[in-house]
């Protein structure tokens, strides 16, 4: 999947603005960069919720997406309900959706009004939300801000288990170098709205090749 | 003051057939231009919520000034367009309860629209960027953003109901309080007091009082229901 040519202004700002990037099928890609550098509008254009200046959607080569934002909107239904909201409503789903609030520690809530839930347990029910979409690329955007470390872990297995059985493309947005070195493959610097570098995780954190992103990883290297 | 108020009970319990026309009238009425509004104003404010396009704004500042409308420009405009020299009249709408509608649903769209304007306002772009992140199409978000606003929309019509109840001037003026025909509880008890007939004003007003105190009980749960779903 390659994108070409995305620009986005705000009140005369040009807040994305990429000539080209591509990502790989199958893998899993962690987007950093400072706030600002616009990680959510290019998240949020390649997901369709915001549209470039020409209007043009992003080609997904036929494949479907499903995108978890950064606040999610948890609908006053039970937990449970929510998180079949983008997926089938048949036996098998419904078993997948307790495994994985099990597996999130949110299976108790199940039958809890959604949203009642604290900012965590949302961010927990989007996720298996998201992930329950079968969606063949999945846009995460920052999806374990709001979680504890143990829940981070645990929905960080989710997502790398996603990827590995039924070959999703994850394209994460996050704030944490550990996990971005945990759980991706490919990692993409942003900066000012552009692309600064991208490529293997590893190669880009032990020995990036542009200035800027030498200093953003030395100012912010040794993270949480 | 005490013989009054207890005059009025009686004629209360009494069944009086004029104070029973009257509350029917002023529910029939309010039931009418209420529900009239609420038709109207929910689907133009979900649309001012919803829709971005130039001149939006200057919709919204234009809703929240007819907001402000006093009642009886209200009735004056209607009046005009009713009467002899009025375009409207050929309709015959002057000192008909439709009359009165018309005029009470021209006051309470745009509050009703701006309730929903700025409900909605707070709720959707979430739930937008939610429900098209998970591919979920236009009726699907449609009929969720109904689901996440039922009690706001009960609450914006008892709003209403509760405007059009208390409303005198628009009322008198287009439907010149004709007894057993346009002759409402606020015209009533204007009418009544300006007679010196006042135990029958005051049974009035204890109905009215009445009937807005037990609206807003239902206003005040239902919104203690919305802040409590958040």
């Amino acid at each position: 999947m390659k994108i070409n040519n995305l620009k986005k202004t705000y009140d005369k700002k040009v807040i994305l603005d990429i000539d080209e990037l591509e990502f790989e099928e199958g893998k899993i890609y962690a987007i950093v960069g400072a706030n600002g550098s616009g990680k959510s509008t290019l998240i949020r254009v390649m997901a369709g919720t915001v549209v470039t200046d020409d209007r043009r959607k992003v080609d997904f080569c036929g494949k479907t997406h499903a995108y978890m934002p950064q606040r999610n909107h948890a609908f006053k239904m039970s937990t449970e309900k929510n998180v079949l909201l983008g997926s089938k409503k048949d036996d098998a789903a419904k078993e997948r959706a307790a495994s994985l609030m099990k597996e999130l520690k949110i299976d108790g809530l199940a039958k809890a009004g959604a949203h009642k839930l604290s900012g965590g347990e949302t961010a927990k029910m989007a996720l298996c939300r998201t992930v329950l979409s079968d969606a063949q690329i999945l846009l995460l955007d920052e999806p374990t801000a709001a979680m504890d470390i143990e829940s981070t872990l645990a929905a960080e297995e989710i997502i790398r288990r996603v990827n590995r059985e039924s070959g999703a493309t994850i394209i994460m947005i996050t704030h944490s170098l550990s996990q971005a070195r945990r759980l991706s493959d490919m990692l993409v610097f942003m900066k000012d709205g552009k692309v600064v570098e991208s490529g293997e995780t590893e190669k880009v954190l032990s020995t990036p090749e542009k200035t800027e992103t030498k200093e953003f990883l030395e100012f912010f290297g040794s993270d949480k | 003051m005490h013989n009054i108020f207890v005059k009025a009970i009686e004629l209360i319990a009494s069944h009086d057939p004029e104070l029973i026309s009257i509350v029917q009238i002023t529910l029939k009425m309010c039931f009418s231009s209420s529900l009239a509004a609420l038709l109207l104003g929910v689907p133009f404010g979900a649309f001012l919520a919803l829709s971005r396009f130039p001149g939006r704004r200057a919709i919204i500042v234009l809703n929240r000034t007819l907001m402000s409308m006093p009642p009886v420009v209200c009735g004056l405009i209607c009046y005009i367009l009713f009467s002899g020299v009025g375009s409207l009249r050929a309709l015959e709408l002057l000192y008909t309860v439709t009359g009165m509608v018309i005029a009470q649903v021209i006051l309470i769209t745009p509050i009703v629209a701006a309730n929903t304007e700025t409900f909605l306002s707070g709720i959707v772009p979430d739930l937008r960027e939610t429900t098209k992140g998970l591919g979920l199409g236009f009726s699907k978000t449609l009929g969720l953003t109904i689901l996440e606003s039922k009690y706001q929309i009960v609450s914006t019509y008892l709003v209403g109901f509760a405007r059009s109840i208390a409303e005198v001037g628009a009322v008198s003026m287009v439907g010149g309080a004709i007894v057993y025909k346009t002759n409402v509880m606020t015209t009533a008890i204007m009418n009544y007091t300006s007679r010196g007939n006042f135990s029958k004003a005051m049974a009035i007003g204890i109905i009215l009082m009445t009937m807005s105190l037990i609206v807003n009980i239902i206003v005040h749960l239902l919104s203690e229901r919305v802040v409590d779903d958040r």
